[in-house]
């Protein structure tokens, strides 16, 4: 069976010479989380964007669902790909309901402004990450955390299948780093499938069941975590000393020698 | 319903009715004067064609002097301030006015052409909107020649475009007749109500309602596009469509209105900030509320233009200085409308 995510000999470039990336295979299942690992500038988040068309490939394929990604047309397309960026500069401080009400807008109308129907579904999605006593706030006085929740209140409120994630644990502190993979968890329990970037691979051990690393424009390995994050693996891709440690419970960690 | 839906409907409704009543006062400023109940009666029979025996230059005062210069006064003043809101909401940025992408600049240069040779008052308004269009197209197409982030490619274009019409401008100063046609241009420069009549302002109405419906009908998805490109992009809108309709409403509203009007600054770049202390930054009621705040503003500045002295102050002057200080005034007052 095909996943729901299928990358064909994707390749990259911004000025068709220097390749960002290149020879790209992926499959994605569906309910899978997949995490993408390798140093800065290797095109992680360059390939992310791909997915959701925000680039666009310099040759090969992307299918969703088995249909390629360049035929959907836009709102479809957020219909099935909800995208959490990296960093986002705000400029007006809109409340927090209202952001999360922009989910809806691959939902509605384009002439038209949200309902009473699409505030309920905003005000739900703040409440199952009990964000709701903060709907009337404006979001740009949030803490770190509580901006990426509310990011994800408003991936909620789009309703997609596939959930990207570039880099979703950075610029968050070592609690929220850990709610947020809990979060990624959850969410892939109850069907959502998610393709996230990340510079931690002990993340990955925590939250992913599929791992990719990337190194010098294209994969280096591709598999479980416990197949991908090797010694050999990271030393490769970040070129340090890594050692690959089991904690009791059976979790695995990964030391960076000094 | 939250907090800021119940908040926001009774200052739009306040701020209505103070719009209302000072449209009607507005009648009883002039020479010619007038009661308010004739003023009253005047509008009220004249909408319904009803017959009373009110005298013939009641009707003449309040229909073809008065009305004109009011209506343009409002729908000038709501025109640059809808267009600001919306302008600062597409490039994400609270320091960008109307006249941004050059719309002003072209308009004062096709005005000034125009008067230079000597033509109508009609075709020194055709050639000040086609020129204003022009100037926007212009620098459109420009910034889509550059690579890199298309909104700062097309603000810098904007400027670029601008000093070009604003050199050409200076030009046909240069070379106008110093008795006649140069005080003529300047004056139309810096902006005034004074020369309208019902012609003027009928040019525009098209324009202007097109740009008006345009905004109001996307203005939810402006909140969008303000989260910026890739977000917005993300959640299914077409930026560069989106944008493109913005840009043409704003400049279509923009350019109808420094037609009628000459360049008026100020308006659309502060009264989207005070429409945002009373409403908030969500487009959905800024701009039905920037047109409200607009029309009220540019028409009490306007009256204060016919009334404080006997010769008449140019509405662009005046607009900065009760604008200005006001706005001073609010920004001590603590302003959170941006961060």
């Amino acid at each position: 069976m095909k996943g729901i995510i299928e990358i064909e000999d994707a390749a990259f470039s911004y000025n068709g010479k220097e390749k960002i990336f290149q020879n790209i295979n992926l499959s994605i299942d569906k309910g899978e989380v997949l995490c993408i690992l390798g140093p800065n500038g290797t095109g992680k988040t360059t390939l992310i964007k791909c997915l959701n068309c925000l680039l666009r490939l310099s040759s090969g394929k992307i299918f969703l669902s088995g249909k390629d990604v360049y035929s959907f047309n836009k709102t479809d397309l957020a219909r099935q790909i909800g995208y959490i960026p990296q960093g986002h500069s705000p400029v007006f401080p809109f409340t927090v309901l209202d952001v999360v009400l922009m989910g809806r807008t691959p939902h509605l109308d384009s002439m038209s402004s949200p309902s009473k129907k699409d505030y309920l579904i905003a005000r739900k999605c703040l409440e199952k990450l009990n964000m709701a006593h903060m709907s009337d706030k404006p979001y740009t006085e949030l803490s770190g955390g509580e901006k990426q929740l509310i990011f994800f209140a408003r991936v909620l409120a789009q309703k997609p299948d596939i959930l990207l994630l570039d880099e979703p644990t950075s610029h968050l502190d070592f609690g929220n780093q850990m709610r947020t993979l809990n979060l990624i968890n959850k969410m892939a329990e109850v069907g959502f499938t998610v393709v996230m970037s990340s510079h931690f691979p002990d993340h990955a051990f925590i939250a992913a069941d599929k791992v990719a690393i990337m190194k010098d424009c294209s994969l280096i390995d591709y598999g479980t975590p416990e197949e991908v994050i090797t010694e050999k693996n990271l030393e490769r891709a970040y070129n340090i000393g890594v050692e690959i440690m089991e904690l009791d419970q059976g979790r695995k960690i990964c030391i960076p020698s000094v | 319903m939250n907090l800021k839906n119940i908040k926001t409907i009774p200052i739009m409704t306040i701020m209505s009715i103070l719009l209302v009543v000072l449209f009607v006062m507005s009648f009883l400023i002039g020479r010619y004067p007038l009661s308010p109940s004739e003023v009253i009666i005047a509008l009220f029979t004249g909408v319904f064609h009803i017959k009373t025996n009110l005298a013939p230059a009641v009707y003449a005062v309040v229909w073809d002097i008065r009305m004109p210069r009011i209506a343009a006064a409002m729908i000038v003043g709501a025109a640059l301030s809808i267009s600001g809101a919306s302008f600062q909401g597409i490039f994400r940025n609270p320091l960008v006015s109307p006249d941004i992408l050059g719309v002003s600049a072209g308009a004062g240069f096709g005005a000034a052409l125009a008067i230079l040779m000597d033509s109508s008052s009609l075709l020194i308004q055709i050639m000040g909107f086609s020129l204003g269009l022009v100037a926007v197209s212009l620098t459109y197409f420009l910034s889509k020649s550059f690579r890199g982030n298309a909104t700062l490619m097309m603000v810098l274009g904007g400027m670029a475009i601008g000093a070009l019409f604003s050199a050409l401008t200076s030009c046909i100063k240069y070379v106008a007749d110093p008795y006649s046609k140069l005080p003529e241009i300047v004056f139309w420069l810096m902006g005034s109500l004074s020369k309208v009549n019902s012609q003027s302002v009928f040019m525009i109405i098209i324009p202007i309602l097109i740009g008006f419906i345009v905004l109001l009908t996307v203005r939810w998805r402006i909140n969008v596009l303000s989260m910026g490109d890739e977000e917005a992009r993300s959640l299914g809108v077409d930026t560069e469509k989106l944008r493109i309709l913005v840009i043409l409403s704003c400049t279509l509203l923009t350019a109808a209105a420094v037609s009628v009007s000459g360049i008026i600054g100020w308006v659309g770049l502060v009264i989207p900030h005070i429409a945002r202390i009373f409403v908030g930054p969500d487009h959905k009621k800024l701009l039905p509320f920037s047109i409200i705040l607009g029309a009220f503003f540019l028409l009490s500045v306007d009256d204060i233009c016919r009334t404080v002295t006997a010769v008449e102050i140019p509405l662009g002057i005046v607009t900065a200085i009760i604008g200005a200080p006001f706005f001073i005034y609010l920004l001590k007052r603590g302003y959170e409308g941006w961060t």
